[in-house]
């Protein structure tokens, strides 16, 4: 491996483009969870949930988009070992959102802070690319959203194992069983993807993902 | 020396049996692949470049069998595949696009910048070679993507209709690039331009209903044919004939 590949290769993953994108989301998660911990007719911190939530779920979204190169079915004939080049794409991408949100969010960091945060891009980064594997990059964030939106405003006040489980991006960060439920979510897309890869589009391929090689 | 090596080959999508029983042994020179829409070409080139897994069957490339993970990451550093339609990478220029490739294909670093300039330069992209990718013209992006199957020297090319876009001028280079390349390559082209088997291919395989009805040279398919085939040329009345022979032998 050599500096040149790996410049080449984040350029055509469209690195810079997810950076700057992940760093006006930083942003944005700062102002706002400032904004809503410091409005005296809110909860206080316990307030920042929407942004606990939606800050790394769309982080996560944006790097959907990066999960596969312009062209898989030719880059899937290649010899490079893309299992460990995906899984560490999505690694560095897991630290970066993280690292960058959980900054925002050292102001009481247990109540839907840095906490909250880290958990949540754990899981749903995990979610996008466990996506990516099924559906393809181009699709990756429905899943996501779609959960993200139905979780939101089904917030369950209940913190018992089981619905900590499925409720795991809005529960509040010391509950174990959410921590464990996205760590699952995390390490199976991260297997998924790094095995499978995007799922290659129609206008590639006539036949089922099932059959594709890396 | 036979670099390309199938047997038993079976490919289904779902219920559809898209290859059958397909067996073919392919050496140094450049072959065409030809058939009607939907004969199982394009699958049979996914196979061959390794991004399509085959129900059953063997399949060899230059004596590495292709389900084997070792044997595999050998054989794809000699091999250059041009996918029917491919995606191309809009921010790269066609010398990043071609770099790139050459990469992936973990060819010596020391070797790449002089293989990515020849390639080009062999496709006739050269005044454009710092242009972006997005910037370009179909023909010109079929040739760039033609210059990224070369650039490793590929003792395996597979070009999945490599003329689709290209002028006639174009072509006739095209052709003359093909037959330099088939010196010491196996070259197979799938296209449905007969005449360009014709003008540039040693042999000439045809595939139809997933079944390989005929391998022979290009005189032997225009032998096959009579004034009474349908076409305009002796390669396409041949063409026809050996489809409609197989079409009866299968009734």
């Amino acid at each position: 491996m050599t500096g040149r590949l790996l410049r080449l290769h984040l350029r055509a993953r469209g690195a810079s483009a997810f950076v700057a994108g992940v760093s006006v989301i930083t942003l944005l998660a700062w102002a706002g969870g400032t904004w809503l911990a410091g409005r005296s007719f809110l909860d206080g911190p316990a307030a920042r949930l929407p942004v606990a939530l939606l800050a790394p779920l769309l982080a996560a979204v944006l790097l959907g988009s990066t999960l596969a190169g312009a062209d898989e079915e030719l880059e899937r004939g290649t010899p490079l070992r893309w299992p460990a080049w995906r899984a560490g794409q999505v690694l560095l991408a897991v630290l970066a959102v993280a690292g960058a949100l959980v900054l925002t969010g050292l102001r009481v960091p247990e109540t839907f802070g840095a906490h909250a945060l880290a958990r949540n891009t754990l899981g749903w980064i995990g979610l996008v690319a466990g996506a990516t594997a099924l559906l393809g990059a181009r699709l990756a964030w429905l899943p996501a959203f779609g959960y993200g939106c139905a979780v939101y405003f089904a917030r369950p006040r209940d913190t018992g194992v089981f619905v900590a489980l499925w409720s795991w991006p809005v529960q509040p960060s010391a509950v174990a069983a959410s921590w464990w439920a996205a760590s699952g979510v995390f390490v199976l897309g991260l297997v998924g993807y790094a095995y499978r890869g995007s799922a290659v589009g129609r206008r590639f391929r006539p036949s089922q993902s099932r059959s594709e090689v890396d | 020396m036979t670099t390309i090596s199938v047997a038993d080959l079976r490919v289904s999508y779902g219920k559809r049996v898209v290859l059958d029983d397909l067996a073919i042994e392919l050496g140094v020179g450049v072959h065409g692949l030809l058939g009607p829409n939907g004969a199982g070409k394009t699958t049979l080139m996914r196979v061959l470049a390794t991004v399509l897994r085959p129900d059953r069957g063997e399949v060899r490339l230059l004596g590495h069998r292709t389900d084997d993970r070792v044997g595999v990451r050998q054989a794809r550093r000699r091999l250059g595949y041009l996918p029917q339609a491919f995606g191309f990478y809009p921010r790269f220029t066609v010398r990043e696009f071609v770099e790139y490739f050459a990469w992936l294909r973990e060819m010596p670093a020391a070797r790449i910048p002089l293989a990515v300039d020849r390639a080009i330069e062999r496709v006739g992209l050269l005044d454009r070679a710092d242009d972006r990718m997005k910037h370009l013209s179909g023909g010109m992006l079929r040739r760039a993507g033609i210059a990224q199957a070369i650039v490793n020297d590929p003792r395996v090319l597979l070009l999945d209709e490599p003329t689709a876009g290209l002028d006639p001028e174009q072509r006739v280079e095209f052709r003359t690039l093909l037959r330099e390349l088939g010196l010491d390559a196996v070259v197979l082209v799938s296209t449905h331009l007969v005449e360009d088997v014709a003008a540039a291919c040693a042999r000439v395989s045809l595939v139809d209903d997933g079944r390989l009805v005929f391998a022979g040279r290009p005189e032997e398919l225009i032998a096959a044919g009579g004034d009474g085939d349908s076409g305009d040329s002796p390669i396409e009345r041949g063409y026809t004939a050996v489809l409609r022979g197989a079409r009866q032998v299968s009734r």
